[in-house]
């Protein structure tokens, strides 16, 4: 099998690969690696994203048995990708020496800016705009992994409960639940923040 | 009360404004390599295909284990149950002839 089959579909080239044509995976890696890429960035730190992409195509590979063609392939790899950085945030959690990380007085400026709903100070500049990543990832942070993963999902991507469930292999009523609760643990941190800060 | 609350509400909507792109981006190493190392990955656990001259043997192998395994478990209830079985008769037997020996009395 050539790294380069651009005539062969998504189904066939699987079908190669569960015959046990290991090569036949490759192209396939070629057609769908900037997508996965792009959905891990959106999840976990910039250091780990080649890593997990990695590890959600060696997942992806090892589970091609459950694979039905029912559903296109882009899809199920990019729930895959998902459940991926998941694992990677509970893994994280459970690692007492993670360093948690700090705000610091630009951060607590920005809060005050969002706070006041001058938004477009809020986001000004790069500087600005770099501190409410930061900010958001400090938030975050703070919740379990699950509440983290449906509320980015959620608030942050804009994908719908039905879209969520089905992606974390969850029912409609629990990530309804997770995400209820999730947000008001967040706020209770902002509001905590916002208290400190005065 | 209600002013906190509203903070609280801008808060919010502006931190799910923040977008993961404004962070720094981390250096990515090259696609090639990363791409080269997930394919060494991928056949490195990549199950071995056994070809039809292994069938037979696998099949026989399995068929082996399974017989050991029965015929282990069906010994060791044999050594559980048997002894039960005998000390119940000896129970039985001591049982009445005890109560032969007080009918006689």
């Amino acid at each position: 099998m050539q790294a380069d089959a651009p005539e062969l579909t998504d189904a066939e080239l699987i079908a190669h690969v569960k015959a046990g044509d290991v090569n036949a995976y490759e192209p396939l890696i070629t057609r769908h690696r900037e997508q996965v890429f792009a959905i891990v960035a959106r999840h976990v730190p910039g250091a780990q994203v080649a890593e997990l992409a990695h590890e959600a195509f060696v997942r992806a590979f090892l589970s091609l048995a459950t694979y039905r063609a029912a559903k296109p392939f882009a899809h199920w790899l990019s729930r895959i990708a998902l459940r991926t950085c998941y694992d990677f945030w509970r893994q994280q959690k459970r690692r007492p020496e993670t360093p948690a990380s700090t705000l610091d007085e630009d951060h607590q400026e920005w809060l005050e800016h969002a706070a006041q709903g001058m938004a477009r100070d809020a986001f000004a500049d790069m500087a600005a705009q770099r501190e409410a990543g930061e900010v958001l990832d400090w938030a975050l942070s703070q919740v379990s992994a699950s509440d983290r993963m449906v509320l980015t999902l959620l608030h942050r991507d804009g994908h719908s409960i039905a879209e969520i469930a089905g992606s974390l292999g969850w029912t409609q009523t629990r990530v309804k639940v997770t995400a209820f609760r999730a947000r008001r643990k967040l706020r209770g941190i902002l509001a905590s923040q916002m208290k400190d800060n005065r | 009360m209600h002013e906190s609350k509203t903070k609280l509400d801008r808060l919010e909507q502006a931190l799910w404004q923040a977008q993961p792109s404004a962070r720094p981006p981390a250096p990515r190493p090259p696609i090639e390599v990363w791409q080269a190392n997930l394919m060494r990955s991928v056949r490195l656990v990549a199950p071995q295909r056994s070809s039809l001259l292994d069938l037979p043997w696998l099949m026989l192998q399995r068929a082996t284990i399974t017989a050991v395994v029965i015929a282990t478990l069906g010994w060791l209830a044999a050594q559980i149950l048997l002894p039960i079985r005998d000390s119940d008769l000896a129970q039985i037997a001591w049982t009445q002839s005890v109560t032969e020996t007080w009918n006689m009395e």
